[in-house]
């Protein structure tokens, strides 16, 4: 199909518009008739220019799924717009869990626990319910048949990441057994015991 | 006897991921704390060999957190070497499994502080999902709601099919038709009378009252006079539909309204 890349692009565009909710990248490439690597090059030129031009849509990718959303620098203006509330900020613990779950997945709750020294139920709970964890299989062998905990798509996007890969690292030991802090941007010391 | 020394790495490599070891010693306590070799398993040597490169290797750092390491490697020798002598040792055992609770403390508390580190990172991070709104996908199913659209020439256009279809359809006006109704040739009501005439003369059948009628609509005008009389009980009509008899019932014609 000779079409040139304008016309693709803005094809694409409105593809992501109307679907609203998360495409898989297959589906682009398969309605367009275009292979993948010229589709991701296409996405990335879209998500660069709304970036660039500072519009008011972002194009989002987690894994092989694209989206549009609004862009956050007009948050506070859209939100007045529809009157509604800035979504609640992620607790400690929450964010805690979340990480443990996010660094270590899949794991189960004892394992999340074991990590945090509490009882993490309720956090776990509330993280499923916000769609940020998701049970992805069960331990049939061990007592209790614990579940396994993943973090979800949701996760990638609320984060700004396209995958796991992009989590920023843990911190590693150094040779004394420290953790070494200082190599992260300006935040040391946060977590020395 | 490198036999232990085998498994651990194989359980190393496999479990890459999950669990990060510091170094041998590290890893023979965890797996001891897993059941998955039994003290007596370990070569004293190999303890030793680990214990003696991880002092030399601690001589170059902090020593406090260096200490926790070699009293670990010392507490493990001192019960390996009980447990030598008495395998029975029930003392040397808990002592064991003391050391193991305690290692396993420090690595949840190590892997607490990378967590608790990385959470600073990761709220800055959330704020961006905080800050999006998407938009929900468009229905499969269309509703009831019309999406479509069209130029505004296309309601004109329908307007005007309206108008054509007006003109034929209206039905023509009355007075095309005085001309056609103004003259009945045959009125019911004195259709009604020369019926009544003939009920007086005797006539009984039905069919007969037709006879003499001249055109259609003389004889539509009987038909609808012997109707009307039913309707105002004048005249009564039995029999079947091939002998059919007419009777009058005494009513006078007065009581026909036309």
């Amino acid at each position: 199909m000779a079409r040139d890349m304008r016309d693709l692009e803005a094809a694409l565009e409105g593809i992501l518009f109307a679907a609203g909710e998360p495409i898989h990248i297959d589906r682009i490439c398969s309605s367009l008739e275009i292979n993948r690597s010229t589709a991701e090059k296409l996405l990335g030129k879209l998500g660069d220019y709304y970036a660039f031009e500072r519009r008011g849509i972002r194009l989002l990718h987690m894994e092989n799924d694209w989206q549009l959303c609004t862009a956050p620098e007009y948050a506070a203006v859209i939100r007045r717009t529809f009157e509604i509330r800035k979504p609640a900020k992620l607790s400690q613990p929450a964010l805690e869990v979340l990480a443990i779950v996010a660094y270590y997945q899949p794991v189960t709750r004892a394992y999340v626990d074991q990590v945090r020294g509490v009882d993490s139920a309720y956090t776990v709970s509330l993280l499923l319910d916000r769609d940020l964890i998701e049970v992805c299989g069960q331990l049939k062998e061990q007592p209790g048949r614990p579940r396994l905990y993943r973090t979800t798509e949701n996760f990638l996007r609320s984060f700004h990441i396209s995958s796991l890969e992009e989590l920023p690292p843990l911190p590693g030991m150094d040779e004394s057994g420290q953790l070494r802090l200082d190599s992260q941007d300006g935040e040391g010391g946060a977590a020395e015991e | 006897m490198d036999g232990p020394v085998y498994k651990l790495e194989q359980v190393v490599h496999s479990k890459a991921g999950m669990e990060d070891f510091e170094g041998p010693l590290d890893l023979i306590l965890f797996l001891l704390s897993k059941n998955k070799i039994e003290i007596q398993d370990i070569p004293i040597s190999l303890i030793l060999e680990q214990y003696l490169a991880y002092l030399e290797l601690r001589q170059q750092m902090d020593l406090e957190v260096a200490s926790e390491f070699v009293t670990m490697a010392a507490q493990l020798m001192f019960i390996k070497t009980r447990m030598l002598l008495s395998l029975e040792d029930a003392e040397a055992k808990s002592e064991m499994e003391q050391l193991v609770k305690a290692l396993e403390e420090r690595r949840s508390s190590e892997n607490y502080a990378k967590i608790k580190f990385v959470t600073a990172r990761l709220s800055e991070m959330g704020e961006f999902g905080r800050s999006i709104l998407l938009k929900s996908p468009e229905p499969l199913e269309r509703g009831k709601v019309y999406k479509y659209s069209h130029r505004p020439a296309e309601l004109l256009a329908a307007w005007r099919q309206i108008g054509d279809r007006g003109e034929r359809r209206a039905p023509p006006p009355l007075s095309n038709f005085s001309e056609i109704v103004r003259q009945e040739p045959y009125p019911v009501e004195n259709k009604a009378r020369d019926i009544m005439g003939l009920l007086q003369r005797g006539v009984t059948s039905f069919r007969l009252l037709f006879r003499g009628n001249r055109s259609r609509s003389e004889m539509v005008a009987t038909f609808l006079a012997v109707l009307e009389m039913c309707r105002a009980r004048i005249i009564r009509l039995t029999g079947s539909p091939s002998d059919c008899t007419i009777t009058a019932t005494g009513e006078s014609l007065d009581s026909l309204q036309l």
